[in-house]
């Protein structure tokens, strides 16, 4: 079933009056629980697909649809409730709220739907423990390593049981352990809560573990590969 | 949890927080303390002319006011005094013989307002028996003259000296009287002193060739809030010949000035405040340029637009609240030790004596002025916080998240 599908997808910055094309028409459609990896040097666009895909930017041109609703034709304030209810990020430098614990931040999402204390606490503390840094709950970010930051940062994205992650170079700032065990762990989310995860990374231990590797070179799709039997979606 | 972040963020930047946090506390603790002094100031102006003089209720002959002529003078003060005695609300009541006139001593002359006064009951109405500095106030007997330092000074004559009264008596002829000063007074109010001087009620009767009667009736009521009230029970129970007046008719120059002191102060309330909001504008801006890339991070999230405008506001108001807890408090604190002992402004004694004050002012604190300064809070911190919040909130996500 197709959660995301993106037509002739361009996307033009201007940089000191110079036109930058960031992304020249890129068709692509991902399946629900898909696992992929979009890869490509720096500047090929995948960032800028990713901010697209999750809505947090709008194209020049071509439209994205998320379960089969454009994009473009919802508000800002509908664009917030999709980022809220539906999709969860996990950023490079990790990006949690400095002022905020461990458990706070993972909270934070939750806070923002509505829940209620008692649930939200329950939910935070389990995907925390889940994620192996339960005795973490009260530290703030400046008391945590980059691999634990970039969990609670996964904790956040996922707690609020999103249908898709989008991983922008989450391994990027973490030594190759590390990073492993985060895949490890994004892994694991995607085949027990059947979370699409789309990462962006030229992180090759990222690469690897894609079970779809789309590869953009100059804003344009230059090769797919489908690895995993019954994961791939459609281009 | 929005509370809880908006504290936090708050003392993210201790320092710049501190410096705003002092800001409000100061502007807001000058605020009370100008309040108090402006407050304690022109109250004092209107005691003090309530207290050398006025009284808190005046009954004159009707026309007298209008006509200050001997002929305007209250015929039968029996009538008048009985209605006043029979009056539970009033304490104490003093006739008084008033004429224009001059004193005359030997090495000068000044037109005044020569007082005729029961001593006995006039120290109870005013405090000019307590304000005699050299000497004594009137005993009652024949002949004695009260003047102030400022008017002796003016005349030449010091006290046991002589001087003449004079003053167009009944009937137009000028009638004099030899007085012998036996004290020296000084209000706080140095136009006052040097217009008034005192004198035995017969002697100026006798100065002025009267029989017998009053201009006025000069009483006061210890409950200051039935004076509007006691005006006009005396005035029904006295009838249509006599007028009944309360220190707001008799001073409304000084009534109105005291208005627009208190409108001034709010003037005041308002430049304090803008400041304060620029202050805020200034401290919140430079918070909000330092979290773009944090708010970019929030609407990634899900985090709406006016959640975050909330929350900067709601830091805002966190601060603004803290500041003018503290602010008011301090205010209170620096103001309330001068109510008793009053602020010694002697090195304006002239212009102060001159305004009607005294050179010592003492501030008051009141509930009006602190809940004053308390309400302008929400409205002060959300003004303040209505332009930083606005800029975080046009932001683009994804421009926020790329700002470093």
């Amino acid at each position: 079933m197709e959660i995301v599908r993106t037509e002739k997808l361009e996307k033009t910055y201007e940089d000191e009056g110079v036109a930058v094309h960031a992304l020249k028409g890129v068709d692509l459609s991902i399946e629900r629980e898909e696992y992929t990896v979009i890869a490509g040097p720096s500047g090929s666009g995948k960032t800028t697909l990713l901010n697209l895909i999750g809505a947090l930017d709008s194209p020049t041109k071509g439209t994205v649809l998320f379960e089969n609703e454009s994009l473009g034709d919802k508000s800002k304030g509908e664009l917030s409730e999709l980022r809220l209810h539906r999709i969860g990020y996990v950023f490079q430098a990790y990006n949690l709220i400095p002022v905020l614990t461990a458990l706070e931040n993972v909270e934070f999402t939750m806070l923002l739907q509505g829940l209620s204390k008692e649930e939200r606490r329950k939910k935070a503390r389990g995907i925390l423990d889940e994620l192996g840094i339960g005795d973490l709950a009260d530290k703030r970010p400046n008391e945590m390593s980059g691999g634990q930051q970039q969990r609670v940062a996964v904790g956040r994205a996922v707690v609020a049981d999103p249908l898709l992650v989008l991983a922008d170079e989450p391994t990027a700032n973490l030594d190759s352990k590390t990073g492993a065990s985060l895949l490890d762990l994004m892994e694991r989310m995607n085949s027990e809560k059947s979370i699409t995860f789309i990462f962006s990374s030229h992180d090759p231990q990222v690469i690897e573990r894609g079970r779809r590797l789309i590869k953009l070179e100059d804003g344009a799709i230059s090769e797919v590969e489908d690895r995993g039997a019954g994961d791939a979606g459609g281009l | 949890m929005l509370i809880k972040l908006a504290w936090r963020n708050i003392w993210r930047n201790k320092r710049r927080s501190a410096i705003m946090l002092s800001s409000i506390v100061v502007g807001y603790a000058a605020l009370v303390f100008m309040d108090g002094l402006t407050t304690g100031m022109v109250l004092q102006l209107l005691d003090n002319r309530i207290g050398i003089h006025t009284a808190h209720l005046q009954v004159h002959k009707a026309g007298f006011l209008d006509n200050r002529v001997l002929e305007n003078r209250v015929r039968n003060p029996e009538e008048v005094a009985s209605a006043l005695d029979q009056s539970e609300e009033i304490d104490r009541w003093s006739g008084r013989v008033l004429t224009y006139g001059m004193v005359n001593s030997a090495s000068g002359s000044a037109g005044v307002t020569i007082v005729g006064v029961e001593p006995g009951r006039e120290s109870g109405i005013t405090q000019i028996a307590g304000l005699v500095k050299s000497g004594r106030y009137l005993s009652g007997d024949r002949r004695e003259i009260l003047l102030s330092e400022r008017l002796a000074d003016k005349l030449g004559v010091g006290l046991n000296d002589k001087v003449v009264g004079m003053a167009s008596g009944l009937g137009g002829e000028i009638g004099s009287e030899l007085f012998r000063v036996v004290g020296l007074y000084r209000t706080y109010n140095s136009t006052f002193d040097e217009m008034h001087a005192y004198v035995f009620i017969d002697d100026a009767r006798r100065m002025l060739s009267l029989e017998s009667g009053v201009m006025e009736f000069a009483v006061i009521c210890e409950n200051t809030d039935l004076i509007e009230s006691m005006e006009r029970s005396l005035a029904a129970k006295l009838g249509d010949r006599y007028e009944v007046s309360t220190y707001r008719e008799l001073l409304p120059l000084l009534v109105v000035q005291v208005d627009i002191y208190r409108e001034m102060m709010l003037i005041v309330y308002a430049i304090l405040s803008l400041a304060i909001v620029l202050g805020i504008v200034n401290t919140m801006l430079m918070a909000v340029y330092e979290r773009i890339h944090e708010f970019g991070v929030l609407f990634a999230i899900g985090m709406k637009r006016h959640k975050v405008f909330s929350m900067i506001v709601l830091e805002t108001f966190s601060l603004g609240v803290l500041g003018t807890i503290i602010g008011i408090g301090a205010g209170a604190g620096v103001t309330a030790p001068f109510m008793k002992t009053g602020i010694d402004l002697s090195m304006f004694e002239q212009s102060l004596t001159a305004f009607g004050t005294g050179a010592v002012i003492h501030p008051q604190l009141t509930l009006k002025a602190l809940f004053s300064a308390a309400a302008l809070v929400p409205l002060v911190s959300v003004l303040g916080a209505l332009f930083p919040g606005y800029k975080a909130v046009r932001l683009e996500p994804v421009e926020a998240i790329r700002f470093v």
